[in-house]
C-alpha cells in the first residue's frame, strides 16, 4: 500500500496555493492533517498529480477571540481545539465533542478545516459546525467569501467549496446557547458514529428558545431537524412530548445505510438517540430552571 | 510559480536527539522513511491506513501515526521513536512493568504501545482502568487482550504511590 | 513432576518473566520486513477483482516499462518450476479437491486470488507497475452461497469433481429417534457463525533467496512451522532438501494464519529461483484481508432431546462448513468440520448421536485453521442448547451441566465419534467457577438489575479443547506434517547451556518455557540457558507450533533431552572423579555429592575437561555433552483439556449494544509450566472469541466480492470494549508424558464466544427473544428484539 507518485510543494502563503491551483486545477489536492487523505493515497484510491502541503501557512493557524465570534483557523489541530480553554469556555458543545474524534494520534494531526472539507457524514466537526451556526470562511485568488454552515455541506463528501478554493477559518458565534447535548452511538471507542446528535438550546426565564437539533451519521451529510425543533418549541419539552415526537423523527430524511446497519436499523437508532438526547436535555433544563 | 518536486526533497530534522539531514521521495511516508532510510525498525507497519497504531511515533512531542505523514513533512521537526525513548531512559520502568505482567507477546504492537502508555504515565493524576483502556484504544493488539497492558500501567502508578 | 522448593533453580510452575520480551519492547525485534539483504527486491501481486473469472489474456507491456521493474511473471511461469499441490488428506474418506498452483493460470477462483507477480526495486515501484498490468477477464458465475452450492442445479466449480462437496461425514449411533420420541423437551436451533480472518498484526511476510550456483535456497519466513516449509519448498520447487534453509525470525502473531501454504508466498520463492536474487513479499493489510485464510464459517441445524429431569438424551446435528475454492494445503481445510462433528455433546458423553458434516467449495478466500479449530463452534452449538434446555426446565445451568458431564470415574472415556478422552476435571471446574465468580451474589445482582428493567445476563460455556495431536491428525493422511519434536542440549565450555528445539515462537514465550524446563532438570540458573528456535539449520526436525503442542510436546522433548544430558554429565563426572554416579546430583551448576554434601566440580570445569583436556580422561570413555531426544504424543489422537468460561454483561435492547462487564475462565491443562505466560495466552484467546461473538465477520457481496476488507470495516476488538478476565485452573494428571503438561494456547478462544452468546440470550430472557447468529451485531440484536414486540 504505497502511495502513487505525486509532485509535492510546501507553500508558505495562500497566494502560492492559488498559483498551483490555477495551473493544476483538479489534479492538485490539499494536504492538511492528512488523516483522511493519506489513507486514500496509500490505498491508491486517489491519484493526484500534485499535493499542496499547507501546513506551513501561518495565517491558517490559531484560535482567536474575535469579538462576538471565536475564530478557529483552518489548520488548527484537533488536539489544540480539545485543549483550548477559550473553546471550553465559549464553545462547550465543541469542546465536548472533541474526544470522540478517532484517537489521540489522529487528533495530533487532523485539522479543523480538513474535517470540514472532507465532510464525512459521520464526523463530529461538521455536525457541531452546523449546530453552532458557524460561518465558514473560504478564500480563492479572487478574495474571501463566507458560507453559512447550513449551505456548506451538500452531500456525501461534497461541500460548497469550489475548485481552487480553500477553507481558511471558521467563525463560531459566542453565546448562542445555554444548554447543549452531544451523543453518539459507535461500535467502538473512536469509530465513526453510527448515529450521532448535537443539540443546543437557549433557555431564558424558564423558556426554551432557539432549539437546534442536528443529526450526523444518518444521512449523506449532517442534517438539521428543523421540524422537530419547531414541534418541541410548540408542544413543550416534556417526557410525553419527547416520547411522542422521537417516534416520528427521520421520516423525511434520506437515511443512508452502511455495511452493518440497514436503513431500518439506522432509522431505529436515530429515534433512540433523539429520545435519549432530549431526555437528557430535559434533565439539564429542569435542573437549571428549578 | 513555486517548485514542485517528486524526489530529492531535502529535510533537516532532529530524530531521537540527533540532527539528521536526508533526501526523500515525495511519496515516501514517515514510517517507511524511518525504517528504510534510518533503520529505525522499532516502528512497525500493520495497516498503512492509520487504524492499527503500530507505526506510532512522537513528532514535536505528540503521538502521530507515521504511516499518515510524508517524510517531507518533518523538515524542522523533532521526532522520537521507541529507540530514542529507550536511549533516553524514558521508558525503562514501563518496559519492566510490561515484562512483569507479560503485557506483550509477539511484540509487533509493543513499541507503539510503550510510546502510547508513556504518554499516559506522564500525568500525575492516576487514571481509572477505563481511562487507561480509552487511551490505548487506538492501538490494536491481537495477542494480549489488553488487560495485562492496563495492569502494567496501573503498576507504575502503584509504584509511585509506594515511593511517596 | 513436583516442585522441590528446597532445590534452587526450580522453574516449572513459576511465573518466570520472558527475558526475550525486553528486546521486543525496546523495538529491537527482528521481523521479516526488518531484514535487508544485498540486491533485495520486492514483489507485488496483481489479484483477481472477480470471485470467479476466466483469464483470457494478460498484457504486460505497459507494466514492464515502469521505472524499477525487474521481472514480471504469470501463473504459467511459476507453474513451470513448482509442482502443484493437493490438500486432500487420504484418511478422510471421500475427501476430494483438485491440484492447484501458486498463481491462477486459467481461472481466478476468488476475489484476491494472485495472478501476476511483479518484481521491482521497491515495493512502491512494483505497485506502480502492478497498476498497469492489464488482464482480460471473462467473469463466470460465482459460487458464494454454501447451501446453494449443494443444490441440484448448482454451478460446479470443479467440473472434474462433479460436485462442490469437498468432504462429508455422517454418523448415526445409539437410538436417536427413540430418544427424541421419549424426550420431554426438544430444543431446536439454527445457528450461523461469522466467517473470520486472523488479523495477525504482522502481516504475512517472506524473503526467499535462491543462489543458483550452489542451488541453495534460504528463506526467512514469518511462519509457525519452519520444518514443514522446509519439506514443502524442497519438494515443490525440486531443490534438494539439504540445500534449503528456512528461518523464522521474530513472528508478529499468527494464531494459525501462518501455518498454511499461500500462493503468493510460494510464488515469491519461485521468483527468487527464476531471478537468482533475494525477493521479499510482505502482504499489505488490504491484500491480507483478501488473501489470508478464513475460518469459522458454518451453517448449523441442531436439536437436542432432554428429559424433564434435565438429562441430555440425544443430539442431532447438521453442520455445513464453508471453504475456499480448493482444499487447503497441506492441512486440508476441513478440520473445523472434523472437530465440530467429533465434539458436539462430547463434554456430556452423548451416546445417541446423529450427525452430518459437510464442507463445501466456494469462490471465497481459502479456508483453514484458526486458533482452536472448530472447537469454539462445537462449544457454541452444545452450550447454547444446554443453556436453553436448563432455562426451559428451570434448572440452574451449572447444575444441569454437572448432572450431564461424563462421570469423573468413567475416564478414559471413548466418545461415540471415535476420540478417547484420557481425563478431565469438568465437575471440579464448575465448583471452582462458582467460587471464583461469586455466582450466588452475581445472580442476585443480575436479578436486581432485571427488576429495574436493565438487562444483565450471565452466560456459561463449558468447553473441550484438543491439543498435542498425534500423527493421526495429518501424517496418517499423507501430509508432510511432523507430529514429533526433538530438542538438542549442549553444555558449553563456560558452563552455560545451549538449547535448540523444533518448536517455534510467535509470542507464546516458547523460549522461556524451554529454558525453564531445561534449567530445572539440569540444575542451572535460567540465565545460563540460551534457546534458539525456528531455524531449520540450527534446530532439529519437528512440527513447529500448531495444535497447542509447544509446551506439551516440545516441552517433553526438552525434558527428556535435559534428563539425558543430566545423565551424561553425571556419568562423566563419576568417571572423572571415580565416584558412584548414583550419589551425584546437579545443583546450581555444580556436580554435587549427595553423600558428602559437597560440590565436586563445576559445570565449567567439567566441560573444559571434556573439550580441552581429554588427556585427563580414561581413553575408553568419551564424554557426550551434546544430546538430542525426541517425543511424540502417541497415546491418543489428541489430548483433551477442559475448561469453563463465564460472561457477565449488559444488553441495551434499544441500541443493540452489549457492554461486557466481566469474564471468567477456568482451564485444566495438567501441569502448568509458566502460569504467567499461560494466563495471558488465555486472555488473548478470550478476546479473540469475543471478537467472534460481537464484531468480526468477513462480508461478501452476492457477486463474491469481499466488501469489508480493511481495518476500518472489519472490526477487531479494541481496548475500551473489552472486559477484565479472571483466570484460574483446575488440574487433572495426564500420563502422556513425564512433564504432564497439556496444551493451553487455544482454550481462551474455545469457550468465550459461546459464553458471551449465552450471556446475551440470558439477558434477553425477560423479553422472550434470543439471537442465533454470530457476530451479535447491534442490528441483529435490534431485529431480534423488535421482531417480538
Amino acid at each position: 500500500m504505497k502511495s502513487p507518485n505525486f509532485s509535492y510543494c510546501c507553500p508558505t502563503s495562500l497566494a502560492e496555493v492559488f498559483d498551483v491551483f490555477e495551473y493544476y486545477g483538479d489534479e492538485a489536492l490539499i494536504l492538511a492533517g492528512g488523516q483522511s487523505l493519506v489513507p486514500t493515497l496509500n490505498m491508491r484510491l486517489s491519484n493526484p498529480s500534485v499535493l499542496i502541503d499547507i501546513n506551513r501557512i501561518l495565517e491558517l493557524q490559531g484560535i482567536i477571540d474575535d469579538g462576538q465570534y471565536v475564530k478557529i483557523g483552518a489548520l488548527t489541530r484537533h488536539h489544540e481545539v480539545e485543549s483550548s480553554s477559550m473553546i471550553e469556555r465559549e464553545l462547550p458543545l465543541l469542546h465536548m465533542a472533541m474526544p470522540y474524534i478517532a484517537h489521540k494520534a489522529i487528533r495530533s494531526r487532523g485539522t479543523f478545516g480538513g474535517s470540514l472539507a472532507f465532510a464525512d457524514a459521520a464526523a463530529e466537526i461538521p455536525a457541531i459546525t452546523l449546530t453552532s451556526e458557524a460561518i465558514i470562511q473560504v478564500h480563492s485568488k479572487n478574495g474571501m467569501r463566507q458560507v453559512l454552515a447550513k449551505d456548506f455541506f451538500q452531500g456525501l463528501y461534497s461541500t460548497a467549496l469550489k475548485k481552487s478554493e480553500i477553507i481558511t477559518s471558521v467563525l463560531f458565534p459566542k453565546n448562542n446557547y445555554t444548554h447543549y447535548i452531544f451523543k453518539e452511538f459507535a461500535r467502538r471507542q473512536g469509530d465513526y458514529a453510527t448515529v450521532g446528535i448535537a443539540i443546543t438550546a437557549h433557555v431564558q426565564a424558564k423558556v426554551i428558545n432557539n432549539l437546534r437539533v442536528v443529526y450526523f451519521g444518518v444521512s449523506d451529510k449532517p442534517i438539521e431537524d428543523i421540524q422537530l425543533a419547531r414541534d418541541l418549541l410548540v408542544n413543550g419539552l416534556s417526557v410525553q412530548t419527547i416520547h411522542q415526537l422521537s417516534m416520528s423523527v427521520g421520516n423525511y430524511i434520506d437515511i443512508t445505510s452502511d455495511i452493518y446497519h440497514d436503513r431500518s436499523t439506522k432509522h431505529h437508532l436515530l429515534k433512540v438517540i433523539v429520545k435519549r438526547a432530549l431526555l437528557e436535555l430535559l434533565g439539564k433544563v429542569d435542573d437549571a430552571t428549578s | 510559480m513555486m517548485q514542485l518536486v517528486k524526489e530529492n526533497i531535502e529535510i533537516t530534522c532532529v530524530i531521537n536527539g540527533k540532527s539528521v539531514h536526508q533526501t526523500v521521495l515525495s511519496r515516501m511516508h514517515l514510517g517507511d522513511f524511518l525504517r528504510g532510510q534510518l533503520d529505525l525498525n522499532g516502528i512497525h507497519l500493520g495497516c498503512e491506513h492509520g487504524v492499527c497504531g503500530a507505526c506510532t511515533v512522537l513528532v514535536d512531542g505528540l503521538l502521530v501515526r507515521s504511516c499518515l505523514m510524508f517524510a517531507a513533512q518533518i523538515d524542522g521537526c523533532e521526532v522520537q521513536t521507541i529507540e530514542g525513548a529507550v536511549e533516553a531512559g524514558a521508558v525503562s520502568l514501563l518496559i519492566e512493568a510490561f515484562q512483569k505482567r507479560n503485557a506483550a507477546q509477539c511484540g509487533f504492537c509493543s513499541p507503539a504501545m510503550i510510546l502510547t502508555t508513556a504518554e499516559i504515565i506522564k500525568n500525575t493524576d492516576r487514571p481509572t482502568r477505563e481511562q487507561i483502556r480509552e487511551a490505548i484504544s487506538g492501538n490494536f493488539c491481537r495477542c494480549t487482550g489488553y488487560q495485562a497492558i492496563v495492569d502494567a500501567v496501573e503498576d507504575i502508578f502503584d509504584q509511585r504511590e509506594t515511593n511517596r | 513432576m513436583t516442585n522441590q522448593i528446597q532445590r534452587p533453580n526450580q522453574y516449572i510452575g513459576q511465573p518466570v518473566v520472558r527475558q526475550e520480551l525486553r528486546r521486543l519492547l525496546e523495538g529491537k525485534g527482528c521481523y521479516v520486513d526488518d531484514i535487508q539483504l544485498p540486491r533485495l527486491c520486492h514483489v507485488v501481486y496483481v489479484r483477481s477483482p472477480h470471485a470467479h473469472a476466466k483469464i483470457i489474456n494478460i498484457h504486460l507491456a505497459k507494466a514492464l516499462q515502469v521505472d524499477g521493474v525487474l521481472k514480471i511473471a504469470t501463473g504459467k511461469d511459476i507453474a513451470a518450476i513448482c509442482k502443484p499441490y493437493l490438500g486432500v488428506l487420504s484418511h478422510l474418506e471421500g475427501m476430494k479437491s483438485v491440484p492447484h498452483y501458486p498463481l491462477a493460470i486459467d481461472r481466478a477462483m476468488w476475489n484476491g486470488h494472485p495472478v501476476v507477480a511483479v518484481v521491482a526495486q521497491t515495493r512502491a515501484q512494483a505497485e506502480d507497475a502492478a497498476d498497469l498490468v492489464e488482464i482480460e477477464w471473462e467473469p463466470l458465475e460465482a459460487v458464494v452461497d454454501e447451501e446453494l452450492a449443494l443444490a441440484p442445479n448448482a454451478h460446479i466449480l470443479h467440473p472434474e469433481l462433479g460436485t462442490n462437496l469437498c468432504w462429508e461425514k455422517s454418523i448415526d449411533v445409539g437410538e436417536v429417534d427413540l430418544a427424541f420420541e421419549k424426550a420431554d423437551l426438544i430444543i431446536e436451533e439454527s445457528l450461523r457463525t461469522g466467517r473470520h480472518t486472523h488479523v495477525a498484526l504482522e502481516p504475512r511476510s517472506i524473503i526467499a533467496s535462491y543462489v543458483s550456483s550452489d542451488q541453495q535456497l534460504e528463506v526467512w519466513h514469518s511462519t509457525q512451522s519452519p520444518h514443514m516449509m522446509h519439506w514443502i519448498l524442497s519438494h515443490h520447487f525440486d531443490v534438494p532438501e539439504s540445500q534449503v534453509r528456512v528461518k523464522a525470525p521474530d513472528v508478529g502473531g499468527s494464531f494459525g494464519l501462518k501455518i498454511h501454504i499461500y500462493g503468493d508466498e510460494m510464488a515469491t520463492v519461485g521468483m527468487s529461483i527464476l531471478m537468482g536474487r533475494p525477493v521479499k513479499f510482505v502482504a499489505d493489510r488490504l491484500e491480507s484481508f483478501l488473501s489470508d485464510y478464513h475460518a469459522r464459517d458454518h451453517h448449523i441445524k441442531v436439536r437436542m432431546a432432554v428429559s424433564k429431569e434435565g438429562k441430555i438424551l440425544a443430539i442431532e446435528l447438521d453442520d455445513l462448513q464453508s471453504m475456499g475454492p480448493y482444499a487447503s494445503y497441506p492441512r486440508g481445510g476441513v478440520n473445523e468440520a472434523r472437530q465440530v462433528f467429533n465434539l458436539v455433546g462430547a463434554s456430556y458423553g452423548v451416546k445417541n448421536y446423529r450427525a452430518r458434516t459437510r464442507a463445501v467449495f466456494q469462490n471465497k478466500s481459502m479456508y483453514g485453521q484458526y486458533r482452536s479449530v472448530g472447537r469454539p463452534i462445537a462449544c457454541l452449538i452444545t452450550e447454547s442448547l444446554v443453556e436453553r434446555a436448563a432455562a426451559q426446565l428451570g434448572i440452574d445451568p451449572l447444575v444441569f451441566r454437572k448432572n450431564n458431564f461424563i462421570p469423573q470415574n468413567a475416564y478414559p472415556f471413548k466418545l461415540v465419534t471415535g476420540p478417547t478422552i484420557e481425563i478431565l476435571s469438568q465437575h471440579q471446574s464448575i465448583d471452582q467457577l462458582i467460587e471464583l465468580m461469586d455466582y450466588k451474589n452475581l445472580m442476585i445482582e443480575r436479578d436486581d438489575f432485571r427488576q429495574r428493567g436493565i438487562l444483565r445476563g450471565i452466560g456459561f460455556a463449558s468447553f473441550l479443547e484438543t491439543s498435542s495431536p498425534s500423527s493421526t491428525m495429518y501424517g496418517k493422511g499423507g501430509a508432510s506434517i511432523s507430529a514429533a519434536d526433538t530438542a538438542t542440549l549442549r553444555l558449553l565450555p563456560t558452563g552455560s547451556i545451549f538449547c535448540t528445539a523444533s518448536i517455534n515462537d510467535f509470542g507464546q514465550g516458547a523460549q522461556t518455557v524451554a529454558a525453564q524446563i531445561a534449567a530445572s532438570i539440569l540444575g542451572v540458573s535460567i540465565e545460563k540457558i540460551r534457546v534458539v528456535l525456528g531455524d531449520t539449520d540450527a534446530s532439529p526436525y519437528g512440527g513447529g507450533n500448531y495444535g497447542s503442542r509447544g509446551t506439551s510436546i516440545g516441552g517433553e522433548a526438552i525434558l527428556q533431552t535435559a534428563k539425558a544430558l543430566k545423565h551424561n554429565i553425571i556419568e562423566f563426572a563419576a568417571v572423572l572423579l571415580s565416584v558412584e554416579p548414583n550419589q551425584l546430583d546437579l545443583i546450581d551448576s555444580f556436580v554435587f555429592d549427595t553423600l558428602s554434601k559437597k560440590n565436586l566440580i563445576s559445570f565449567e570445569a567439567l566441560a573444559r575437561q571434556a573439550y580441552f583436556n581429554l588427556e585427563k580422561i580414561p581413553k575408553e570413555y568419551t564424554p557426550e555433552l551434546t544430546v538430542s531426544r525426541s517425543y511424540a504424543q502417541r497415546d491418543f489422537d489428541g489430548v483433551f483439556t477442559n475448561g469453563i468460561q463465564a460472561s457477565y454483561l449488559e444488553v441495551d435492547p434499544e441500541t443493540g449494544y452489549v457492554k461486557l462487564l466481566k469474564h471468567w475462565v477456568l482451564e485444566d491443562v495438567g501441569i502448568v509450566v509458566n502460569p504467567l505466560l499461560l494466563d495471558e495466552q488465555i486472555r488473548g484467546g478470550v478476546i479473540q472469541g469475543i471478537g467472534a461473538a460481537l464484531y468480526e465477520q468477513c462480508l461478501y457481496s452476492p457477486e463474491g466480492q469481499l466488501i469489508n476488507g480493511s481495518l476500518v470495516d472489519y472490526l477487531v476488538p479494541l481496548a475500551s470494549e473489552m472486559p477484565d478476565i479472571v483466570v484460574g485452573h483446575t488440574f487433572s494428571a495426564t500420563k502422556i508424558s513425564e512433564l504432564g503438561a497439556k496444551g493451553g494456547g487455544e482454550g481462551g478462544v474455545a469457550g468465550s464466544s459461546a459464553a458471551v452468546f449465552n450471556a446475551i440470550n440470558d439477558a434477553l430472557k425477560p423479553m422472550g427473544v434470543h439471537v442465533n447468529q454470530l457476530p451479535v451485531t447491534p442490528q441483529r440484536l435490534i431485529q431480534a428484539v423488535t421482531k417480538n414486540s
